[in-house]
């Protein structure tokens, strides 16, 4: 409720009351419905107990009216319904459950919008050993996706368990985790959380960090045991604060490249939407974008044992590419450099469909680009420097392919047409 | 991040009051907790596009009003409502901790007496003006009634009372007297 003055000073406040509103001849009606009376009766205070008390004294106020308002305003009074804590507690539950699927479902749309259906996941490997699990007790998937945030950034994100969020406007981000729990970000520090323990009001979300890199960004980011991540466009990873001890576990929503220090008694795990990937210390590159059709694996060197989240399973050789498109596994030898040139900025395609590498080059510079099935099914062989800026990139494309682009506002068109086509 | 907390102590503060306020609409008890979760799931996921209000319970009054009228609309079996009339029932009761005992009993009786001959309209406006203490720009647009209307509502009511009980006063007023 709002005081007509302040009321710091009641005998100013009461003076105020008296000159501007003379109450002379108030019959009940009119009480009622004045703030400061009403006010006076809900909180009094000395002052304004006094202040009516002479009003009616003196008969400025009629007795009879001022006490007929004063029983009316005060001795109304409401039976209330009340939850018990159970039904509160519950209620919030379920409010919180159904907030986190809206996030979902939103983020869900974002992404169908920016990216058709194109390659998806690939993961080579260079050493070691490595085997696949199938969902085990409380995983980290569901933690990632109660954590997926409501927009896409334009920025890379760093989100902090303790509700603390770094935006990074420098187009390359190169984060690195101490082993004391420091945070450097571009050789600065930019958190030292060693109190996180300690922090009374941790919940399960305050033990993981996130790392959100938007369209057209790339990252690097070290953990405390060594371990490296070449963070790709439109990727987002989940990660604990620190490591358990019995094994090391990510959450990857995109594509990474990582080189995992060895560490025997501590596995680590790659966890995607569709697959576990468990690594005892070796390089490899995952592609796995959450709402791309089609996720594939390849194999650099060393050998693999692949298991689906539908229990299919298959081993690979170095330069096996294994395509999953939810149903079958399907495998084919592949040049394996293909698909980790992206970390050397360097895009290497072989016989490739043309709408695979515009989807690829939509999500590496964050820009919209629209084709139709006739560009789309074109094959183009070769390699672009991804160092280049994208209208660079796609002349390059338009001297070896009958394409051609234009400007839509934001977005970038594709369209066919009948010149000669130079030899790549 | 910081909305989060926000959001989970507006929970706190008003869910209480939300539930108070919609179970004077209806007596379904899970009814109103639905409306409720509805209520705070909009604001959720309307956060960035949320105007600054300076009113919080009253925008949550509205909001869950309009969320119990929208689910009456759509299942008339909930309530049996007379659009003309107010949807709400006041049930009044006097305070406990009056000086005199007797003197409290017999007035109690009287205000239940009083409530009894006014419209549901005239208990809502009095509900809202002297429970929830809400402004009348308020009571304005959660009755959907102009300022002039909720003043002849509440001045009516008092002629009312005035006109049926002229003994009202003398009666029921010892305990204010004994207290001043």
């Amino acid at each position: 409720m709002v005081y007509i003055i302040n009321s710091e000073d009641p005998e100013l406040r009461i003076k105020y009351q008296m000159e501007k509103y003379s109450y002379s001849n108030y019959k009940a009606e009119e009480l009622v419905n004045d703030q400061f009376f009403l006010e006076s009766m809900k909180n009094p205070s000395r002052e304004s107990e006094l202040y009516w008390q002479e009003l009616v004294t003196k008969g400025i106020v009629s007795k009879v009216e001022f006490d007929l308002a004063k029983s009316f305003v005060t001795s109304l009074k409401v039976k209330s319904s009340k939850m018990s804590q159970d039904e509160l507690t519950e209620l919030w539950v379920n409010i919180e459950i159904t907030n986190k699927k809206q996030l979902k479902r939103k983020l869900k749309r974002l992404f169908t919008i920016s990216s058709a259906a194109c390659i998806a996941l690939f993961i080579t490997l260079s050493v070691s050993y490595y085997w696949v699990e199938n969902h085990p007790e409380q995983s980290i998937a569901s933690i990632a996706s109660a954590l997926k945030p409501l927009k896409n950034p334009t920025d890379v994100q760093l989100i902090l368990g303790n509700n603390k969020n770094i935006a990074i406007t420098d187009k390359d981000a190169n984060i690195e985790y101490g082993d004391k729990g420091d945070i450097k970000v571009n050789t600065q520090t930019v958190s030292s959380n060693n109190n996180q323990t300690a922090d009374e009001s941790a919940t399960v979300n305050d033990e993981y960090n996130q790392l959100i890199v938007p369209m057209g960004k790339r990252s690097t980011l070290t953990f405390s045991d060594g371990t490296k991540l070449w963070v790709n466009a439109g990727t987002r990873i989940v990660y604990p604060v620190e490591f358990k001890k019995e094994k090391r576990e990510i959450y990857v929503d995109g594509e990474i490249f990582l080189n995992v220090e060895p560490d025997k008694n501590r596995p680590f795990i790659v966890k995607t939407k569709k697959m576990d990937i468990r690594v005892l210390g070796t390089s490899f590159n995952v592609t796995a974008y959450e709402d791309d059709a089609v996720h594939s694996i390849v194999l650099v060197t060393g050998a693999v044992n692949v298991k689906t989240d539908t229990k299919k399973e298959v081993n690979m050789v170095p330069n096996n590419r294994v395509t999953f498109s939810g149903k079958e596994l399907d495998v084919k030898m592949v040049d394996a450099a293909l698909y980790t040139s992206w970390i050397d900025g360097l895009y290497l395609y072989n016989s490739e469909k043309l709408g695979t590498i515009l989807d690829r080059l939509s999500r590496y510079y964050g820009k919209e680009i629209v084709y139709d099935s006739n560009v789309a099914s074109l094959k183009c062989s070769g390699k672009l420097d991804l160092k280049d800026n994208i209208i660079d990139v796609l002349n390059g494309l338009c001297q070896t392919a009958p394409i051609d682009f234009k400007h839509k506002g934001e977005r970038i068109e594709f369209c066919l047409t009948n010149k000669p086509i130079l030899p790549m | 991040m910081g909305d989060e907390k926000a959001y989970a102590s507006i929970y706190e503060e008003y869910a209480q009051l939300m539930f108070s306020f919609g179970m004077r609409f209806t007596t379904n008890r899970e009814l109103v907790k639905d409306c409720i979760h509805d209520v705070f799931v909009k604001i959720y996921s309307n956060r960035s596009n949320l105007n600054t209000t300076t009113n919080i319970k009253f925008y949550l009054f509205v909001a869950l009003k309009n969320e119990l009228i929208n689910v009456f609309r759509k299942n008339i079996s909930f309530c049996s409502i007379d659009s003309t009339e107010s949807l709400l029932t006041v049930d009044y009761i006097t305070e406990d901790n009056l000086i005199d005992k007797e003197e409290a009993q017999e007035r109690n009786q009287k205000v239940i007496e009083i409530l009894k001959i006014l419209s549901p309209r005239q208990k809502e406006v009095l509900y809202y003006r002297y429970i929830e203490e809400l402004s009348f720009e308020e009571i304005e647009q959660l009755m959907h009634i102009n300022y002039q209307s909720i003043q002849n509502l509440i001045q009516r009511s008092i002629k009312k009372v005035r006109d049926t009980f002229p003994d009202f006063v003398t009666i029921s007023l010892l305990p204010f007297l004994l207290k001043v």
